[in-house]
């Protein structure tokens, strides 16, 4: 219902749900609150933003106060003036004057409105009231002598994060904000509390007395730890990164961050940053010289090796974190210049296993649906994936879905920060995830749950219900340590909501037979009608940043830009013709291929991009012996890295905060990225360093003059990129299949694009089940007989967040997690010391007791040096490799 | 989760469960959870209030929140006998500040502390509800009215021995 209303004489009408406060913006008169805060629930406490409403003898809470037809409101009179500067007064009494100290000064609620309505006098001749303070963490200051009691931090750590680390104890005039018993902040590190102070009582350590607000420029920007590609704000002066901040509003975060995207910027400026090129040179140390002798370098090894040895003896592995842009025109490199298809990245191997699967049962090669609905989904089912981990802000958006009223089930081998809201959290060993999403089958068939639709097009479902036969949900739900209640009640909620969609992870699908998992979650969703509309879906979830990108812009062996297979004559040649050069015919290796054949000393030279094989990549000692072997290694880095110290050319290349380029996010969104500053020292960006290669190897085709030329060509040669270009990516993201001149395309919320793919369902060769057979993915072998988890941890991405002090803070070394049953088990302590051995090799960590993980499964985090995980995995064969879930033994050190 | 052995006893913990079942929301058994530990134990240790938080499903912060905004719920162990002095309007006129005094001589203690041999606990309280006979204090359950200085140790005394 609309309503009409005037505000200082002026009149409007408003949807009769919102409050004066909101109907006085919409008119351009500005309230000043302190409480009140977009997303937050209201709570009136500040009474800041009292105003004179005609017919109500006291004054209002603009903020609280909702509206009505008729209603008569003044901002601007000498009474609400009066109450204004009172209220400033009374908070005046105890807010310490140290505004020449505070790191919010210049952004201050408080500071402004006393500027703007307070008094320069104080008739409050008392002490001022002085609190018992002390650091409740590394990266999050509190001053509670600067606490206005708004309580805003407290409601985002519990409205938005879903948290709650933050109360207000005591009372009274003591009232102090603080974790429980006042001790250290065991939290998310969201920065939320950061962002959402409007004083300086809750600032960020990271930043304390470097640098003043007003003296930094900002420049927004797409996060680079992760695939929900947030949009940030970057904050430099003189060419330094001081901080990041919210970019309020903007981005399908609105502006929240993660403590990786908040606080991870340090490694930007880094001291350890490599600024220069270097050569390795008859002595075999590494000296720093010209771009134009490194790049002869590069050029004259890589064209001698692919001229003598043939292309196939040189290949690239380039980091799914480097832009379209970036990734492109290194493919382009090895495939035109250096005559080879040896080109992949280190999500290659989820691209391999999860790709073809979604292509041959659904014909797309992406999630179908935008993260924007997991915050309305009615049902979710999280199956393998720590989504507040794999990408914290989608994670953040289920947690808004839960508030909501949505019923969450995650199937995970243990608990996670979702798992205190989420309606059920089902700890089932990695393996018997199948057995799971079967048992889900089997409850929607025999209840009759399914989609009427379905049954309409498929006649009958015979062969599922075959495949669901041999085993009673009693059975299924012993092996899967659950409840037959839980399993039957997950079934229902699932069919019988409206929205309801699947996320699944790497523990899901990167574990022997893992696709099987992947074909069961298609034919729960095709049964129950979960598909192709709003809100009903499935989302693989891998966290690399740009992992998408990577896979559209054809950094794989087997596929050009565009998902075209390098197979195809017709689509080869579509390729040269657009290249005007040539695109060799038979497939390439995988970076493990490429690995092996190194090691055989067939692969002679290799380039790597922002990728640290012996810090991420599985293979251990074998894998450190095959580049040392390499005639020829060129890698492209931020900083030296143990494969960069071994290598006979470095190039340095810029942060994602020094170049402008493109992602592409776990939901298909283009997204523009700005330079904030300019490259350190000598430092380029990648998809320069690539286009000067090129041109140094004698390739006009490989000239370009910026980034937005590069995008230019990727939208003539990636169909479904077609029309995009860095222009119309200005202010929004887009979410590809686009084309301008495409009927699907929509504009929604300021978003371009396709929201959600198979609006007309599957077509007509895709309608069938998988009606997998088997019950289990796998299952231990006696001789290993421990399933240890492989992951991330909130606070890390990759081994890159490893630069970030920061970051360092809060996770610096891993430990082995064990449920304290398995440690039992095993007769081993919390804190002492055990070897891992897997079949690949074996390495000493120490064992954390944690309920959070179920008994007899194991966790640890990568890319910590302390536990170098690369010599337990498994590296392939991409069909045997083991690199999110292993298979070991652990003894007593 | 926290097992209940590690905080409470057999009765306590059944008695705890019997308090939550009177509530169809377990979390509106904050209060006279917290209540019935502070009588049980004395205080609210930090396991305390830690397992009465998962005991009714909020977080930690939660009954922290709630146990240092009133004052007769102690995160620190208090005395034996805990001596509440009202210091509002009317007793603050008929002479608390004094009563104050001799209570602290006569203890030895300041406000907020308790004596070395944990017999007494001393602190402020703002009106207790019996303005008509100020100035007044409790000891534990029990009212003392129109207090006076020399009335104090006599008070005190009367409790020393008591359990
Ligand atoms: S950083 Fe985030 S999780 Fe931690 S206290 Fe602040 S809002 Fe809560
Ligand atoms: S710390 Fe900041 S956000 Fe939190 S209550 Fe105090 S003033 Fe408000
Ligand atoms: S969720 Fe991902 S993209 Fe967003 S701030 Fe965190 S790491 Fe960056
Ligand atoms: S903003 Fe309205 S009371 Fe605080
Ligand atoms: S003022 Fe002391 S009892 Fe009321």
């Amino acid at each position: 219902m609309m309503v009409r209303l005037t505000i200082d004489g002026r009149q409007i009408m408003v949807d009769g749900h919102v409050n004066v406060l909101d109907a006085a913006s919409k008119l351009g008169i500005h309230i000043p609150t302190f409480c009140h805060q977009a997303r937050l629930s209201d709570l009136g406490a500040c009474r800041m933003c009292l105003v004179e409403v005609e017919g109500m003898g006291k004054l209002q809470t603009a903020c609280t106060l909702a509206v009505n037809d008729g209603m008569v409101v003044r901002t601007d009179t000498p009474r609400v003036e009066k109450a204004r500067r009172m209220m400033l007064e009374f908070l005046l009494i105890n807010h310490p004057l140290e505004c020449t100290v505070c790191d919010a000064s210049g952004e201050c609620t408080l500071q402004d409105l006393a500027f703007k309505h307070g008094s320069a006098e104080t008739r409050f001749k008392g002490k001022k009231r002085i609190l018992r303070d002390h650091i409740i963490s590394p990266l999050i200051d509190r001053n509670l002598n600067r606490c206005i009691q708004c309580k805003r931090c407290v409601r985002v750590c519990e409205e938005i994060q879903g948290v709650t680390a933050l109360g207000m104890s005591y009372r009274g005039a003591a009232t102090v904000v603080g974790p429980f018993m006042d001790k250290s902040l065991d939290c998310e590190y969201c920065s939320h509390c950061i962002w959402s102070c409007p004083v300086g009582a809750i600032t960020s350590r990271a930043m304390k007395h470097k640098v003043r607000t007003w003296e930094m420029e900002k420049s927004e920007a797409i996060c680079p730890y992760c695939s929900c590609g947030c949009t940030l704000s970057y904050n430099y002066r003189d060419n330094v990164v001081y901080r990041v901040t919210h970019a309020e509003g903007r981005g399908l975060n609105m502006g929240s961050l993660c403590s990786k995207g908040f606080f991870g910027y340090d490694v930007i400026n880094h001291p350890d940053r490599i600024t220069a090129p270097m050569v390795r040179d008859a002595d075999g140390v590494l000296r720093r010289t010209t771009w134009q002798s490194a790049l002869e370098e590069v050029a004259r090894n890589m064209k001698r090796i692919s001229r003598e040895s043939g292309g196939k003896a040189v290949g690239g592995i380039a980091s799914d974190r480097l832009t379209n842009e970036d990734l492109y025109l290194f493919q382009k490199l090895m495939r035109m210049v250096f005559s080879s298809n040896n080109v992949d990245t280190p999500s290659g191997l989820w691209s391999r296993t999860v790709v073809p699967v979604l292509e041959k049962r659904m014909g797309v090669r992406a999630a179908t649906n935008s993260l924007d609905d997991l915050n309305y989904t009615d049902a979710l089912l999280i199956v393998g994936c720590d989504i507040t981990v794999a990408n914290p802000i989608s994670g953040l958006k289920v947690k808004q879905a839960i508030r909501r009223g949505g019923l969450v089930t995650e199937v995970n081998p243990g608990k996670t920060a979702l798992s205190r809201l989420a309606r059920r959290s089902l700890a089932v060993p990695v393996g018997k995830e199948l057995a799971l999403v079967k048992g889900l089958i089997k409850v929607i068939l025999e209840e009759g749950l399914y989609d009427s639709e379905t049954l309409g097009k498929y006649g009958k479902f015979s062969e599922l219900e075959f495949s669901v036969r041999d085993k009673s949900l009693k059975e299924i739900a012993r092996e899967t340590d659950c409840s037959v209640d839980e399993i039957t009640q997950t079934a229902r909620e699932f069919a019988g909501a409206k929205k309801a969609s699947i996320i699944f992870g790497e523990t899901a699908v990167l574990q022997a037979g893992g696709e099987k998992v992947l074909e069961a979650v298609i034919d729960l969703l095709v049964l129950t009608g979960k598909l192709g509309q709003e809100g009903c879906g499935l989302y693989p979830i891998l966290s690399g940043t740009n992992f998408q990108g990577a896979l559209d812009m054809g950094v794989s062996p087997n596929w050009l830009p565009g998902h075209a297979a390098v197979s195809s004559d017709s689509e080869r040649k579509r390729v040269e013709k657009a290249w005007n050069g040539k695109v060799p015919k038979d497939g390439g290796k995988s970076a493990y291929e490429m690995i092996q054949a190194a090691a055989a000393g067939k692969l002679k030279a290799l380039y790597l991009a922002g990728v640290n094989p012996l810090a991420t990549f599985p293979g251990g000692e074998d894998l450190e012996k095959a580049l040392k072997k390499m005639e020829f290694l060129v890698v492209q880095e931020l900083f030296l890295t143990d494969t960069a110290k071994l290598a006979d050319v470095v190039l340095p290349a810029t942060s994602l905060a020094e170049k402008n380029g493109t992602l592409t996010n776990v939901e298909r969104r283009v997204q523009k990225t700005s330079k904030a500053i300019d490259g350190l020292g000598h430092s380029l960006p990648d998809w320069k360093i690539f286009s000067d290669l090129g041109v140094a190897c004698g390739e006009e085709g490989m000239n370009y003059l910026n980034s937005s030329e590069v995008m230019d060509e990727i939208a003539s040669v990636v169909p479904f990129y077609s029309g995009i270009n860095h222009q119309i990516l200005a202010d929004n993201g887009l979410q590809w299949p686009f084309s301008r001149d495409d009927a699907r395309e929509v504009y929604h919320e300021g978003y371009l694009g396709t929201r959600h793919l198979l609006p007309e369902g599957l077509s007509k060769d895709k309608q069938f089940f998988a009606a997998v057979p088997v019950w289990e993915t796998h299952s231990a072998d006696s001789k290993y007989p421990m399933t240890l988890v492989l992951g991330d941890l909130l606070f890390h991405s990759g081994s890159f967040t490893r630069y970030s002090e920061s970051l360092n803070q809060l996770a610096a070394q891993a430990t082995l997690l064990m449920n304290p049953q398995t440690g039992m088990g095993l007769d081993v302590q919390d804190g002492s010391s055990v070897r891992a051995v897997s079949t690949q090799g074996e390495f000493t960590v120490t064992v954390s007791y944690s309920e959070d993980i179920a008994p007899g499964m194991l966790f640890l985090p990568r890319h910590f040096k302390n536990a170098p995980v690369s010599a337990l995995m498994i590296p392939g064969p991409d069909d045997q490799a083991r690199t999110a879930i292993v298979h070991v033994r652990v003894v007593k050190a | 989760m926290m097992k209940s052995t590690e905080v409470f006893s057999a009765k306590e913990f059944s008695d705890m469960e019997n308090i939550r079942a009177r509530y169809q929301e377990p979390a509106s058994a904050i209060l006279p959870l917290l209540h019935y530990v502070q009588g049980a134990q004395g205080h609210l240790s930090e396991q305390a209030l830690t397992f009465v938080a998962e005991f009714i499903g909020v977080p930690h912060v939660r009954t922290f929140e709630v146990a240092t905004y009133y004052t007769m719920l102690f995160t620190e162990p208090v005395g034996r006998h805990l001596v509440q002095v009202c210091r509002n309007l009317s007793c603050h006129v008929n002479g608390a500040e004094e009563v104050l005094q001799g209570l602290k001589r006569e203890l030895g203690i300041d406000v907020g502390a308790t004596t070395p041999d944990r017999v007494f606990t001393l602190v402020e309280v703002e009106c207790i509800g019996a303005c008509d006979h100020a100035p007044a204090m409790m000891i534990d359950g029990d009212l003392h009215r129109s207090v006076t200085v020399d009335s104090v140790s006599r008070i005190l005394n009367s409790y020393r021995e008591k359990p």
